[in-house]
């Protein structure tokens, strides 16, 4: 497995090394050219910054409808996230933000005589509330609306082989953002934690086949309640931002996204630990350029 | 300075309630919030999985008796199941000696469904049909199918010479299209009666079961229910779940039929026996089927090894267990005379019934 990690950062070295090269020469002009605030914040109405990473992660998959065991592999990781300024209130205090994150990984049981694959797509949209504590750190503060889908298919397994995965509610938000430099070079440190709170997640009965819940029970009843007690999740992100270009910052990132449900007898989880490589970058709204953006 | 009482706000006070909510000690508040259910929501690991004699003993017995439908059915106490076995369990003990002691447990519960798989062997019960006659042979079968059969799928047919349309379905694994069993039926649309032979057919594809029934039948029948666990201890069930039998929308046969069964029809095979009885055109001949009346889950033990049994038990439209088998409407059993004349006794019954109906 380590030699798979191993390819995998080679390749996305490989990918992105043009970009590396050419920032290295950008350097100087871009010291003297970009502010903080420039590159590292949010600034002006109708302005969009995106961020587009992919990565590589350590998967751990557990869920006893198909096994008593976790199975452990690898995941592909890809993540976009927008966060938008709004005039709300007058000021630039409210941020909406909308992330797409997914993943598809296999996982394999401890004797590495069966296998698992698996998808997770997630959704979200939030709205935050941003405090600038000082010119280097803000905090934002905020929820949403989260929505999951996904699936973990055992190859083994004859009646029971995959688990669907659905899940939506709302979710808590937090974000603390340090910009500061090194050597006057500018950087941006953030970390975002979500929780999902109240909403409803997708599980079978403890021995009921897919079978049976499709061609004559209701799947809809199998919408189960779901809050932190039943479905303790978290998603941690810890990204460093370093200004490259003008117009594009460099983004390297740890992807903490943990799922679990214990829920009917039945207990699941999903943990996947990512190193994400990507690019931060502002665009602003059509109306906005138009200047008729408020 | 002191507020005036005389100008007292009360939304004042709201305002100022909302914005010390949301400000920077209300933040912080949540972020604390944030952090306690991070915390205090426990991780969901697994348990007990120890890949060791014991270990695996422990973790097979375990997932059979949190998982396993049939235990008061077949009235097994379990838990003395597991004080006799234990002993039999050693730290050094080699990995083939594991496999026959928990094969040997396994075998208890009597179920053809229950098996478990090493790369060196698979551990099944298979006393349902081993010690009973077969009543079918493939040599004198074929006599009958002659050499210019048609193959559908899994399914094989033939008009025999007294117009009696003959089909074998030997495996619920052989896939079957609705356009093939619209051509099949056309086919033998000239026959004066159909016989369905799935004897030796030891199951596979449920759906199949209901695809092919379908054809049979004009109208919405009750053919069964279904139960499954929702819980670990040993009565933990739902409420029955009615399974109803609808009419196929495309060719349906409309004239008498005969399912021979042997004691090799298992599961799926069983499943469309039930089905099949239940028909007013439909008469089960034969021996009794094998049973196998629990949709079987796959796990596995620490040590790799994959684990079969049964999970959700099926009911006849009487709620009668058909775990033990389907008894037929008409018996008959190959003979020794028939099989010295290389004569299939069931076909040959079959025939008369069908030609007498």
């Amino acid at each position: 497995m380590n030699r798979y990690i191993h390819y995998g950062l080679i390749a996305l070295v490989s990918v992105l090394f043009p970009f590396f090269a050419e920032a290295q020469d950008d350097v100087a002009s871009l010291m003297k050219q970009t502010s903080l605030c420039d590159t590292l914040d949010f600034c002006g109405n109708g302005r969009i910054r995106q961020a587009t990473s992919l990565g590589i992660g350590y998967l751990n998959e557990y869920d006893t409808y198909l096994s008593p065991q976790e199975y452990t592999g690898l995941s592909l990781n890809y993540r976009n996230e927008s966060y938008r300024n709004r005039s709300w209130q007058g000021g630039d205090k409210w941020i909406t933000n909308k992330v797409v994150q997914g993943y598809i990984g296999y996982s394999d049981n401890k004797v590495q005589n069966s296998r698992a694959y698996s998808f997770l797509v997630t959704y979200h949209y939030g709205v935050l509330r941003r405090w600038r504590v000082n010119n280097r750190l803000q905090l934002l503060a905020g929820g949403g609306g989260l929505l999951d889908v996904g699936t973990l298919y055992n190859t083994r397994n004859g009646n029971n082989p995959a688990q669907f995965r659905f899940s939506f509610g709302l979710l808590a938000q937090g974000m603390v953002i340090w910009n500061f430099n090194v050597f006057h070079y500018p950087l941006r440190l953030s970390y975002e934690v979500g929780v999902p709170l109240v909403g409803a997640t997708f599980m079978p009965h403890y021995g009921q086949s897919y079978y049976e819940l499709y061609n004559y029970g209701e799947p809809i009843e199998q919408l189960n309640f779901s809050s932190p007690f039943n479905t303790p999740s978290i998603l941690n992100l810890l990204s460093l931002d370093i200004p490259t270009w003008s117009h594009m910052t460099l983004r390297i990132s740890y992807l903490g996204d943990i799922h679990q449900a214990e829920i009917n007898h039945l207990r699941s989880h999903s943990y996947n630990h990512a190193f994400m490589i990507g690019f931060v970058w502002d665009s602003i709204t059509l109306p906005s350029f138009f200047g008729q953006h408020k | 300075m002191k507020e005036n009482k005389n100008n007292y706000n009360p939304f004042s006070t709201l305002n100022k309630c909302i914005k010390l909510h949301f400000s920077m000690r209300g933040m912080v508040n949540l972020l604390v919030c944030c952090l306690f259910l991070l915390f205090a929501s426990s991780c969901i690991r697994e348990e007990n999985q120890v890949d060791t004699p014991q270990g695996n003993f422990e973790a097979l017995w375990k997932l059979l008796d949190e998982r396993y439908c049939f235990f008061d059915v077949k009235q097994v106490d379990w838990d003395s199941i597991h004080d006799e076995y234990a002993k039999r369990i050693t730290d050094t003990m080699p990995e083939g000696g594991l496999f026959e002691v928990l094969g040997d447990m396994l075998d208890e519960l009597k179920d053809g469904h229950v098996n478990l798989y090493s790369t060196a062997d698979v551990a099944r019960y298979w006393d349902w049909y081993e010690d009973y006659p077969h009543n079918f042979n493939e040599d004198i079968q074929d006599r009958y199918l002659g050499v210019d059969y048609k193959i559908s799928g899994g399914l094989k047919y033939c008009i025999l010479p007294e117009n009696i349309g003959y089909v074998y379905y030997g495996s619920f694994e052989g896939s079957v299209s609705e356009s093939g069993l619209d051509d099949m039926l056309s086919y033998l649309a000239v026959c004066d009666g159909l016989i369905f032979d799935i004897r030796d057919n030891g199951g596979g594809m449920l759906t199949y079961s209901e695809k092919i029934a379908s054809r049979f039948t004009n109208e919405k029948v009750r053919v069964g229910y279904m139960m499954h666990k929702n819980g670990p201890d040993h009565d933990d069930f739902s409420s029955p779940q009615a399974i109803d039998l609808k009419p196929s929308n495309r060719f349906r046969w409309q004239r008498p039929v005969v399912l021979l069964t042997n004691r090799h029809v298992f599961s799926a095979a069983n499943d469309f026996t039930n089905k099949m009885k239940t028909l007013p055109l439909v008469t089960v001949m034969g021996d009794r089927t094998g049973g196998g009346a629990g949709l079987p889950f796959t796990s596995e033990l620490p040590n790799g090894w994959l684990v079969r049994f049964s999970a959700s038990p099926y009911f006849n439209a009487d709620m009668e267990t058909i775990e033990f088998g389907i008894e037929p409407d008409v018996e008959v059993a190959l003979t020794v005379d028939d099989y010295v004349n290389r004569h299939d006794t069931l076909i040959d019954a079959a025939v008369k019934l069908l030609m007498n109906n």
